[in-house]
């Protein structure tokens, strides 16, 4: 490339020179500012990135509430459970006791090649149908002070409207599940349930903040 | 042919088959960066010497996209618009990439809201002979592809140089010569040598 197209430096291309020529009465003529008084400017709006940092916390702080209040849940389900079950009685010696003859004898089917899986649910709850799934056989224990807590059937009002819900969910399709799907449906009640609270609360705080927005937002903004 | 060769010549026709180089860099003005200090702190004095030295820039970019009767006033418009939002420009190296860019969307805007085209056929016929053949060459130039028009309209029209064209604009230098090289090139076959 020429010098001259670059930086008009150097000998002038014709053609460049002729085009610059014949292109002059389009060049810019210099016209004054004009610029009104009072030229409001539009300021950025302090609100905008606190609210989205405040919805962020919101969110945050919903989701581990909403796991904190699900755990919670499941703790209260297994409680129920194991009041429900005769063996929630036994101490962790009698459990020890269990746990260890499940042993010796799943060690004693091998040696008689006995079908394992019938003799394990059989050892570790006799009182229950060998028919039903490994799983429903399986009792699950709350920890010691837990049990003792609920042990006189001493549930708070809340408590009890949650647990009668989710074994009302439960009970009317007990007669088309598996106990493992009955299982899975109650959980997936409950975390439904947990998750719709915490996307009402995560929603107000939303709407809590838009608003907040717009009211600062609607103030005249003022000339510098 | 080797191997080399034949690489080589495909690296060279992928760049000369790019369509434009866009390749943006900080302007460095001498003693810009201040004046767009001051202008953000209110300083209407600032903003004029902005004004004046950045307007042929805006003028020959809205040149090279809208019609000549509308550019003065959409140069004022530019600069009003840049005037209330210069408070928002964080980084007062790339005031002319960010003015740049105001203009050229303020061209779009224009064309979305089109007045009619009946008015310029009737300035066409108050021009004079001089001015008809600018705009006849003008015209060929807005049918160039647009990094190529908008440089070209900057050097030919506006007789910024090519290291003022890339302080300007924010595109780096390299950019602009290439634009200029390529664009000069199309220009020639189009007006078919009438200017040789």
């Amino acid at each position: 490339m020429s010098d001259y197209l670059w930086n008009k430096s150097g000998e002038p291309d014709a053609e460049v020179k002729r085009l610059e020529e014949a292109l002059a009465p389009l060049r810019y003529k210099h016209q004054p500012l004009r610029l009104p008084a009072n030229v409001n400017h539009k300021r950025r709006s302090h609100w905008l990135p606190l609210a989205i940092a405040a919805t962020v916390v919101l969110a945050i702080l919903g989701g581990v509430g909403s796991g904190l209040l699900y755990r919670n849940s499941r703790q209260q389900e297994v409680e129920i459970q194991s009041a429900a079950t005769p063996n929630d009685t036994a101490t962790d010696d009698q459990k020890r006791e269990v746990v260890e003859r499940a042993a010796h004898e799943r060690s004693v089917s091998q040696e008689t090649s006995r079908p394992q899986s019938n003799l394990s649910q059989e050892t570790l709850n006799p009182n229950r149908d060998s028919s039903r799934s490994y799983r429903s056989n399986i009792v699950r224990y709350a920890p010691t002070h837990k049990r003792r807590e609920s042990s006189g059937v001493v549930l708070s009002a809340q408590r009890g409207r949650k647990a009668r819900t989710a074994q009302q969910t439960v009970a009317a399709d007990n007669s088309q599940l598996t106990p493992q799907q009955q299982d899975e449906v109650r959980d997936g009640e409950l975390a439904k349930e947990q998750l719709m609270l915490a996307l009402h609360i995560t929603s107000r705080k939303l709407d809590l903040a838009q608003r907040r927005m717009q009211e600062a937002t609607s103030q005249p903004s003022v000339p510098r | 042919m080797s191997k080399v060769e034949v690489i080589n010549n495909l690296f060279f026709t992928v760049v000369e088959n790019q369509s434009a180089a866009v390749s943006v860099m900080p302007d460095h003005s001498p003693g810009g960066d201040a004046l767009v200090e001051a202008a953000q702190k209110g300083d209407r004095e600032a903003f004029t010497q902005l004004y004046n030295s950045y307007a042929p820039m805006v003028h020959g970019v809205l040149l090279a996209r809208v019609p000549r009767g509308e550019v003065d006033d959409l140069v004022q418009d530019v600069f009003l618009q840049a005037f209330k939002k210069l408070h928002a420009l964080r980084n007062v190296n790339t005031f002319g990439a960010w003015l740049a860019t105001i203009t050229r969307n303020r061209a779009m805007d224009f064309h979305r809201r089109s007045r009619a085209e009946e008015e310029l056929t009737e300035e066409d016929a108050r021009r004079s002979p001089a001015e008809v053949e600018a705009n006849e060459i003008l015209d060929v130039i807005r049918r160039l592809p647009e990094a190529y028009r908008e440089t070209l309209v900057l050097r030919l029209v506006e007789e910024l140089t090519g290291a003022e064209i890339a302080a300007r604009t924010g595109l780096t230098p390299s950019s602009v010569r290439v634009n200029l090289h390529r664009g000069m090139k199309l220009l020639r076959e189009q007006l078919g040598g009438k200017y040789e």
